[in-house]
């Protein structure tokens, strides 16, 4: 009895290794699924594939299928919507830089200066929390619905992140680094210049990138509150249920998006990688 | 040329939540041009505070600092800072760090980049003006750090425990090498160290501080010729000298049982 049980743990043991072992050594098809771009190609794969069965269940209305998508695709590029779209792109890129432009110093200015900060962050933080959406009526009064309209929108919808981040990133600049500066002679300017903006880096990038994200978002809210260029297709393609061309247009929006948005996130790993290696040393 | 340092009457107190601490008392210290003083005591005795205060970085409370025929009143490229963390900046290279006070200075980029090249040829590090910081080890970072202070060529060179966070080989190194190099124009150079051998090995006064607060205990001058060898620091003469300084930091108080100094 006691013989037989001593053999069966044996037995299992044998098992036990022999899983192990498995473990170690699993196929390369295995191996491929059990990574990020496995587990990428499960959850999408399955994702596009209840896409493709619930647009074949309820017909085009409701939504239209892959190969339905793909094809309007193409027919936007033959019926010149990607003209359209680009030049909404156009505006929104300048209005995402003059963002910029007034979000990195004003950021600069808030992190360094006690005074700008108590001045300026209050209002800084009530508009972040207020719904920007909340403020287009307004703005179609100050501004009409052209250009001017479309650009201050994507500024107001772009210009927090890139300010919070700098401001932040400023402040943590490291001490020893100003005070060598200081100790060198630096100018307040060039403090900004060679110390303040090049130390926060990392953070002005990660804030670029969160203010790129919001700057698509208010172009497209901008354009459909006034129906006009990039919404004005959304819209109608939305209501006349040309859903192939509504999906083929907000696919390549977000392509945009998540294209630009990697870059980024390249450029800022290379920056705190080499902050990191700074600190390191 | 080079310029004396004269310090009179010194106080230094900072506040902070449990009240004011009294760091540095009554510091008179007169440096002729061309002299090599070592500061050393105690850790939290105020050395390192009143480098900063000679470079014009923290304003004193009561006294000044007079260097050549100019009171000190803020940080001026007649006066070099090398910092105990190297203080590099890490998004530079090794030839931009040490361009970084000339371009203060206002020297065209062309001269800047020459005079940068000849100091980095003077620390020894010419193959390396393309590295980043962080690819260098320690001693070499305090290289650049001495190269980018010198490049300015100062009247006065401060040096808060430059040598402090490098292992003890490369510290040795780096003592000769700093020697080698004054010896070239013997500016006048106030070193901050808590090591006594370091402060005798290279210098012509060392100056023994009490911990907080911080005052002189002794000023005791240096009784070997230069140029020095390191063979030096095998001298029973040296080990005497030592000695002496060690009675004289221990005299002070350095020594007082742990539990003593956390109560006072």
């Amino acid at each position: 009895m006691a013989n037989s049980l001593a053999k069966a743990k044996e037995k299992q043991q044998v098992q036990i290794t022999k899983k192990a072992h498995e473990r170690k050594a699993p196929s390369t098809l295995g191996r491929l699924l059990s990574g990020k771009w496995g587990l990428r190609l499960i959850v999408y794969g399955a994702l596009l594939v209840g896409w493709q069965v619930t647009a074949m269940v309820k017909g085009p209305f409701f939504a239209p299928t892959i190969p339905e998508t793909l094809a309007g695709i193409a027919d936007a590029w033959a019926n010149g919507y990607y003209s359209i779209l680009f030049d909404s792109l156009r505006q929104m890129i300048v209005g995402f830089l003059l963002s910029l432009v007034i979000a990195i110093p004003l950021g600069a200015l808030i992190g360094r200066s006690r005074v700008m900060d108590d001045l300026l962050s209050p209002y800084v933080n009530t508009l972040f929390v207020t719904s920007k959406e909340a403020l287009i009526p307004l703005f179609v009064i100050l501004f009409g619905i052209g250009f001017q309209y479309r650009v201050a929108v994507v500024v107001l919808f772009a210009f927090f992140f890139p300010v919070m981040n700098t401001a932040a990133g400023v402040r943590f600049v490291d001490q020893h680094l100003i005070e060598t500066a200081r100790a060198f002679c630096t100018s307040r300017w060039r403090m900004f210049k060679a110390i303040y903006l090049p130390g926060a880096a990392p953070f002005i990038v990660a804030g670029i990138r969160l203010g790129l994200g919001m700057a698509l978002k208010g172009f497209v809210i901008a354009e459909i509150w006034v129906i006009t260029g990039t919404g004005r297709l959304l819209v109608e393609a939305g209501s006349l249920r040309l859903l192939d061309t509504y999906f083929a247009i907000a696919l390549v929006i977000a392509a945009i998006g998540i294209g630009t948005n990697e870059g980024l996130k390249a450029l800022e790993r290379r920056l705190r990688q080499h902050a990191h290696l700074g600190n390191e040393g | 040329m080079t310029l004396g340092v004269e310090i009179r009457n010194l106080d230094m107190s900072f506040e902070s939540k449990s009240g004011t601490i009294h760091v540095l008392d009554d510091i008179d210290l007169s440096l002729d041009p061309g002299i090599f003083c070592s500061i050393v005591g105690p850790s939290g005795c105020g050395k390192s505070t009143m480098l900063r205060i000679i470079d014009g970085l923290i304003p004193p409370m009561a006294g000044s600092v007079t260097v050549g025929d100019t009171v000190v009143t803020g940080p001026s490229l007649d006066r070099g800072f090398v910092f105990q963390q190297f203080n590099l900046l890490p998004w530079r290279t090794v030839l931009a760090n040490v361009e970084f006070g000339l371009e203060n200075l206002g020297v065209q980029k062309q001269e800047r980049r020459e005079r940068a090249k000849r100091w980095l040829r003077v620390v020894d590090l010419d193959e390396f003006e393309s590295y980043y910081p962080a690819q260098l080890s320690g001693g070499m970072q305090q290289r650049v750090g001495l190269a980018r202070a010198l490049a300015i060529e100062p009247e006065v060179l401060l040096m808060d425990e430059p040598f402090g966070s490098v292992d003890d080989q490369t510290r040795m190194l780096l003592q000769e090498e700093l020697l080698q190099i004054w010896e070239r124009d013997h500016k006048t150079v106030v070193f901050v160290t808590h090591d006594i051998e370091e402060a005798l090995f290279l210098s012509d006064l060392v100056v023994v501080m009490s911990p907080r607060p911080g005052r002189i205990i002794q000023k005791i001058a240096v009784p070997f010729g230069r140029p020095r060898k390191d063979t030096l620091r095998g001298d029973p003469e040296f080990s005497r000298q030592k000695q002496t300084v060690w009675e004289e930091l221990r005299g002070g108080g350095l020594a007082r049982p742990v539990g003593e100094v956390a109560g006072g």
